[in-house]
């Protein structure tokens, strides 16, 4: 994660980044996510099976017509359990980038306008966490309050409030000093509608698209604490659960839980991270 | 001279640089009439948009001001926070070099005028549209309606100087502080803003303060002239009389280094030497190292602002003097 976003760019932790960019890329990311919303919506309508139906009598089997990825460990229908993990899959970073976004956009709008002693406050709490490897903070959150989805989301949350604060900060620093923020001062504007009817929405762009693009990062994160056993419990199909099970799989040479599960969360993030990308492009070419 | 609207007095204000105070405004006095338009000229750096800003009280933390800015009888720089937006949102206005920067670039420009009426004027949506139309009228915009739902980029310089123009007639101030507001728009447009500017002032009794490094646009609009050197006041005259017969060898040289279409001048008849940089201001007068008629007393003592008869002052030890010397720098008869 960069310790110091430049102001209007969105923070990104990896260098690469599907080539997908401008309209095509948007409207293309964004049918992908559309499809990935109408999965997880119609999950019971798509699914063939129930996903948390065991059959002992055919465990890890290939694929076969009734079973197009084949089963797990306890004969649950892979193909099904992908469909409905895609539930958490979704609802975990949805709540990730809800909550942080509520969180940390009001705050640094106003601590950004004002500065003084609550920016200084927020800023240095933010480099605090920031000091944290965010991994580790959300997993010691997790083993304070005991896993679960909702810890787990919670706990990633907090880890992605100081990112779009930081953000967020950057672009209201450079807005404020703009002449129509001036102008609105000598309308004799309150500061709260200076800043949240002019100062906003000048900076919604480039924190809309960091909140896109921390919706793949918070899924990528809470699908590895799942992994490791702090986020969604056995039996609910997740994909980072689907994981965690999978590798017994392995052994006996059926890739299809993991493989599938690995490419599920892959294309997600991917769709997310395009998404996100086209829209801090538009943001940014717009003015 | 009808009612008095603004009233500077003693005017000095401090900008903190580099953890240094840097005197920017250094005693300036001035006033400006109901229906009147002051002009404030000078060089980049002597002080015309900061002491505008004082007035307005945008200035950046930790500037000191001093001295009392009256408008309408109230010292605007003893305001609290809430009764200063009371002034603003009623009796001020300013308009900006840069119209473009000016104006909210995400919002329609109707939005940001019918905001304004609703939100200073306690106008209802209905009202506030009529309104606006009407402003925007007013400002000589043949289609106010397609103006309404513009968004500033869709819109030339010289349109969006108008809005903005709009948009600080929403308040129905008293005063305008247009700073270098015709800067940045070619000369066609410019002669447009001027004219509205001078409808303004004759119909609508607004005081107006027009900053400018431009004598020939301060000369088109404005009844009195202030000339700012280095942070002062260094002569004030009415517009024609200081044309005529400038009193201070900085007024004096600035009328001489304007082109003229009609000489065919080779080459333009600059001021030696630069402004003197912030914190750098030489003692006695500030002009002294650049004034051909500087003599001891100038680099020693400075100057107080002495009355010009009928009506004026400025601030030059030679000024009243009548020797060939003083004549031939200052020209005009006397």
């Amino acid at each position: 994660m960069s310790a110091a976003a430049p102001a209007t760019s969105v923070a990104v932790r990896r260098a690469w980044v599907p080539r997908l960019r401008g309209a095509g890329g948007l409207a293309f990311s964004g049918a992908v996510i559309v499809l990935l919303l109408a999965m997880a919506a119609g999950a019971s309508l798509l699914a063939p099976h129930d996903p948390n139906a065991i059959d002992l009598t055919n465990t890890v089997a290939g694929s076969s017509a009734a079973h197009p990825l084949g089963t797990d460990q306890l004969g649950r229908d892979v193909l099904s359990r992908l469909i409905y993990g895609s539930r958490t899959a979704l609802l975990g970073p949805l709540v990730v980038v809800v909550g942080s976004t509520l969180i940390a956009v009001p705050l640094s709008l106003v601590a950004g306008y004002r500065r003084g002693w609550m920016d200084s406050l927020l800023s240095r709490l933010w480099d605090a966490m920031f000091g944290f490897p965010t991994l580790l903070l959300a997993i010691a959150i997790v083993a304070t309050f005991g896993p679960g989805f909702w810890t787990a989301t919670l706990s990633v949350t907090a880890i992605y409030v100081p990112l779009l604060a930081r953000v967020t900060r950057g672009a209201v620093l450079l807005e404020r000093e703009k002449p129509y923020v001036e102008a609105c001062r000598l309308q004799g504007y309150s500061q709260s509608r200076i800043v949240f009817a002019h100062v906003f929405p000048n900076v919604s762009g480039v924190v809309g698209a960091q909140a896109v693009l921390n919706f793949g990062y918070s899924l990528l994160d809470l699908a590895g604490l799942t992994f490791l056993g702090f986020g969604v419990q056995a039996p609910t199909a997740d994909w980072g659960q689907m994981l965690t099970d999978g590798r017994t799989s392995l052994v006996q040479h059926s890739y299809f839980e993991v493989v599938s599960a690995s490419i599920a969360i892959v294309v997600t993030v991917l769709a997310f991270n395009a998404f996100g990308y086209a829209l801090a492009e538009r943001a940014g070419s717009r003015r | 001279m009808s009612e008095l609207l603004l009233e500077v007095r003693d005017l000095r204000t401090d900008l903190p640089v580099e953890g240094r105070m840097l005197p920017v405004v250094r005693g300036v006095t001035l006033t400006v009439a109901r229906g009147e338009v002051l002009g404030v000229v000078g060089e980049s750096g002597s002080g015309k948009s900061v002491t505008a800003r004082s007035i307005m009280r945008l200035l950046p933390s930790g500037t000191r001001v001093q001295g009392e800015v009256l408008l309408g009888g109230v010292d605007v720089l003893t305001l609290d926070a809430a009764a200063l937006r009371r002034v603003r949102a009623r009796e001020m206005a300013m308009i900006f070099q840069d119209p473009r920067a000016s104006i909210n670039p995400v919002k329609t420009c109707g939005a940001q005028i019918m905001e304004v009426l609703r939100v200073d004027r306690g106008l209802d949506r209905d009202a506030a549209r009529a309104r606006a139309l009407e402003l925007l009228e007013q400002v000589s915009i043949s289609d106010p309606a397609r103006v309404m739902d513009a968004y500033p980029t869709e819109l030339s310089g010289g349109m969006l100087q108008r809005v903005l123009i709009a948009i600080a007639l929403a308040v129905e101030p008293a005063l305008m502080i247009a700073d270098e507001a015709t800067t940045s728009l070619d000369v066609t447009v410019q002669a447009d803003i001027l004219a509205i500017l001078e409808r303004l002032r004759s119909e609508e009794q607004i005081g107006l303060v027009f900053i400018t490094h431009d004598l020939e646009l301060a000369a088109a609009l404005c009844d009195r002239i202030v000339v700012m050197y280095a942070g002062r006041v260094v002569e004030e005259q009415p517009t024609a009389a200081l044309f005529a017969a400038p009193r201070h060898p900085y007024t004096a040289r600035l009328l001489a280094a304007r082109p003229d279409i009609r000489a065919r001048q080779e080459r333009l008849q600059a001021i030696p030497g630069r402004p003197p940089a912030l914190g750098e201001i030489p003692a006695g007068c500030p002009f002294h190292p650049r004034c051909p008629l500087a003599i001891e007393t100038c680099v020693t003592e400075q100057p107080a602002a002495r009355p010009i008869d009928p009506e004026g002052h400025a601030a030059c030890h030679r000024m009243d003097e009548t020797t060939a010397e003083v004549r031939a720098v200052l020209g005009g008869e006397r």
